[in-house]
């Protein structure tokens, strides 16, 4: 298990895909933070708050850490979809899961492999990524800036859920489809502000258990629902989320022809 | 003749693809969807009911027609067919501009067809509602073009599709609301120009126009001069 999982992370950390998605995920939500949290700070020193959707400060930082989910959805996507990008007629035109499926034949221990990598390689992403964007978005508020409450840690780990989440989520649905196009072009834009999620949950209340829905009531104070989950409720509907995108993601791989 | 003959070839190619005509369907499926979500918001919210909600559902169908533009650009670069239709056409400069007119053709119609899909759905009957559907069509149909070129000038899907959804759908509403006197990305142009069906604002034509040069120049570029 020890020499597959060393073979996954070369694998990974050698796609510049990868690199690229990584950067997405901490410059996004950093940039957005920034460019937010000046501009509420001047309107709200200059009391020109007008042009503003909220002149509430408790979720500056936090709010911007959903655009990080961009890069993850990337990430989650590249992760696997890379194997079944076809290579050029120089290298016979095959596939590189023919190769790791030679070299690897054991199916289950590649996928476990490649998920714990995923899930490994996004936590690390989030630790520098939450610590910065909060961070620097207390600092450009000043004396606007909400204090950082006993909930700090609650909130934390929600971003930390809600970005393993969407990237378990992209990585099942490239699997699934075996290309990175349907996961990239559906979580993108659902990780964006015209989001499918938030829509639906101006029609219904029922889409406080969609992934996104359900984990913005872990780390911010306003909700697009009107009886966002309880914190409990949250974690346990996110980690359905997880365990089911695993279990897709491992039945695919496992039992159907490459 | 060997212009309306690689027309029609590319065209052919565009329908018989599976992944083209999933991507419309689903399109087509999304734009019922939306449009009911978007009216019964509306409704909740106490909001008025009229054309300028069928103006917000290119917001979400935008995804269709960008996945679709990738999608045609990208698909000969996956295996080896571009090789094929390049010994087909040797002609590259023909090549791309038939590849760029077939699927203009299938993404207008794909854009028309979704947004009579959304209308017929809303159950909207105000007047001038002409005016708003061809507008919405022709932003549908320019954020299609654009993630066209883009996939043609990046041809590696992930790359393509993560660029252009990047800049068409995802960073828009955020520069938006962070800088709204400076409508400088693609779609945001062409939401202030072709959405509302009005071209008063020169200076928005001008972006709109600069973006195209910008990316046709590079696909062509691309296209013709490079192997591949």
């Amino acid at each position: 298990m020890m020499s597959t999982l060393r073979a996954e992370a070369i694998k990974l950390a050698t796609l510049p895909s990868v690199w690229l998605a990584s950067t997405l995920a901490v410059v996004f939500p950093v940039l957005f933070a920034v460019t937010n949290a000046q501009m509420l700070r001047q309107a709200l020193a200059t009391g020109q708050t007008s042009g503003l959707l909220s002149t509430s400060t408790a979720n500056e930082g936090w709010g911007q850490l959903t655009f990080g989910v961009v890069g993850i959805v990337v990430f989650g996507v590249v992760a696997i979809s890379s194997e079944y990008t076809q290579n050029t007629q120089a290298v016979d035109g095959s596939r590189q899961v023919s190769t790791t499926m030679a070299a690897l034949p054991k199916r289950l221990a590649v996928l476990v492999a490649k998920l714990v990598l995923v899930v490994l390689w996004v936590l690390v992403l989030g630790a520098i990524t939450i610590p910065v964007t909060v961070a620097t978005t207390q600092v450009l508020l000043g004396p606007y800036a909400t204090p950082l409450g006993p909930d700090l840690m609650v909130r934390f780990a929600g971003v930390l859920a809600y970005w393993v989440v969407m990237a378990l989520l992209s990585f099942m649905l490239a699997t699934l489809t075996r290309s990175g196009l349907v996961p990239l072009a559906f979580l993108l834009t659902n990780a964006s502000m015209v989001s499918f999620s938030l829509l639906l949950a101006k029609v219904t209340d029922l889409a406080r258990f969609l992934p996104d829905i359900a984990a913005y009531s872990l780390f911010l104070t306003e909700s697009p629902v009107s009886q966002p989950l309880a914190t409990v409720s949250a974690i346990i509907v996110l980690t359905i989320w997880g365990a089911a995108s695993c279990g897709v993601a491992l039945c695919t791989y496992v039992l159907r022809d490459a | 003749m060997t212009g309306i003959w690689a027309f029609r070839a590319e065209v052919q190619k565009l329908i018989t693809l599976p992944a083209t005509l999933l991507t419309i369907g689903a399109t087509l499926i999304g734009a019922l969807v939306v449009s009911h979500a978007v009216l019964t918001s509306a409704r909740i919210s106490g909001g008025t009911i009229g054309a300028p909600l069928l103006q917000r559902v290119p917001e979400y169908l935008a995804l269709g027609t960008v996945t679709l533009g990738v999608l045609a650009a990208t698909s000969e670069h996956q295996g080896n067919q571009v090789h094929t239709s390049l010994l087909a056409v040797p002609q590259r400069g023909l090549l791309i501009t038939t590849k760029v007119t077939a699927f203009l053709l299938i993404c207008a119609t794909t854009a028309v067809a979704a947004m009579a899909v959304a209308w017929v759905a809303m159950g909207l009957t105000d007047p001038g509602m002409a005016k708003t559907l061809a507008g919405a069509s022709a932003h549908l149909t320019v954020a299609g073009l654009f993630a066209h070129l883009i996939g043609i000038g990046v041809r590696h899907m992930i790359g393509a599709a993560t660029t252009a959804i990047t800049l068409l759908v995802v960073v828009p509403p955020i520069w938006e609301l962070l800088l709204p006197k400076a409508p400088w990305l693609p779609t945001l142009a062409s939401a202030r120009t072709l959405l509302i069906w009005s071209i008063s604002d020169l200076f928005i034509v001008g972006i709109l126009t600069a973006w195209g040069v910008l990316t046709v120049g590079v696909a062509a570029a691309r296209f013709v001069f490079e192997d591949g």
